[in-house]
């Protein structure tokens, strides 16, 4: 059995051709704008690779949370101040290797990465936007929590601490 | 007339979009059309334009309102809330990485 482990994006992208997720958005967009985004440096994709094919792939960016209309207000006490962390922006993995459990372990070195990154760079918090229900329902498994956004017509995000996931992958 | 002012050479490139509307978003997008006195086109770029501008700013902010940020802020300070599947799955992959050496 493979044991998978993330590795960096290559660029110019390869072995992505056959990518299947099951969600068109998700595989068009690692085909497409990933490259981009991580030429910008505004997220960081790491795959998943059986032989030179991606087989799954997750998206950090660096991210806050920030309380609305704080900068109109005089206050800017600590609880005013807006939380840094990260944002797991996509995370996918292909059909061939769903209803194996392989989706906790992914989600898990997503986690170590954050760990690890939040060790080095700081940060308190590990935002994620799940695609639709099915998404926010395999975070809820994980231990992540429910944030109701001030714009609601976006994808639904949820958190941990991530005081909370160095306790769990270290 | 003056000419329009020269720029490196490049002059700005017209993109174009079409949509496909249903009726109920056309009603609706006519409607505000009217109220604001704006082109069609003028209304849609606006709107478009705005759009991203969020889409971006929310990749790197999430916003939320002054409740729900103070219970963030409590959750941050609450005592650590373990997650046992995940538990399980850093400790398989340490294993792992260990049989490896």
């Amino acid at each position: 059995m493979t044991l998978f482990y993330t590795e960096p994006m290559d660029d110019p992208l390869t072995g992505a051709e056959d990518f299947d997720c099951g969600v068109e958005s998700l595989n068009d967009w690692l085909r497409g704008p990933a490259t981009g985004v991580e030429r910008a440096g505004l997220g960081r994709t790491h795959l998943w690779r059986n032989g030179t094919r991606v087989v799954a792939y997750i998206t950090l960016a660096p991210h806050d949370v920030r309380q609305e209309g704080v900068a109109s207000r005089n206050r800017y006490g600590k609880r005013d101040r807006p939380v840094p962390g990260y944002l797991l922006a996509r995370l996918a993995l292909d059909k061939e290797l769903h209803g194996q459990g392989l989706g906790t372990r992914l989600l898990t070195q997503a986690l170590e990465l954050v760990a690890e990154a939040s060790q080095r760079a700081a940060g308190r918090l590990l935002v994620v936007d799940a695609i639709d229900d099915h998404a926010a329902d395999f975070y809820r498994a994980h231990g992540f929590k429910d944030m109701r956004a001030v714009a609601d017509d976006r994808p639904q995000r949820l958190y941990r601490p991530i005081a909370d996931i160095i306790a769990d992958v270290r | 007339m003056a000419n329009p002012p020269e720029t490196t050479g490049r002059r700005a490139k017209e993109h174009r979009f079409e949509a496909r509307l249903s009726d109920e978003d056309n009603e609706l997008i006519e409607e505000a059309r009217a109220l604001l006195g704006l082109t069609r086109t003028d209304l849609m770029v606006r709107a478009l334009r705005a759009y991203a501008k969020d889409a971006i700013a929310e990749y790197r902010s999430t916003l939320l309102s002054e409740e729900e940020f103070s219970n963030l802020l409590d959750a941050l300070d609450a005592a650590p809330e373990p997650d046992e599947r995940t538990r399980r799955a850093a400790a398989q992959m340490r294993q792992e990485r260990a049989g490896r050496q």
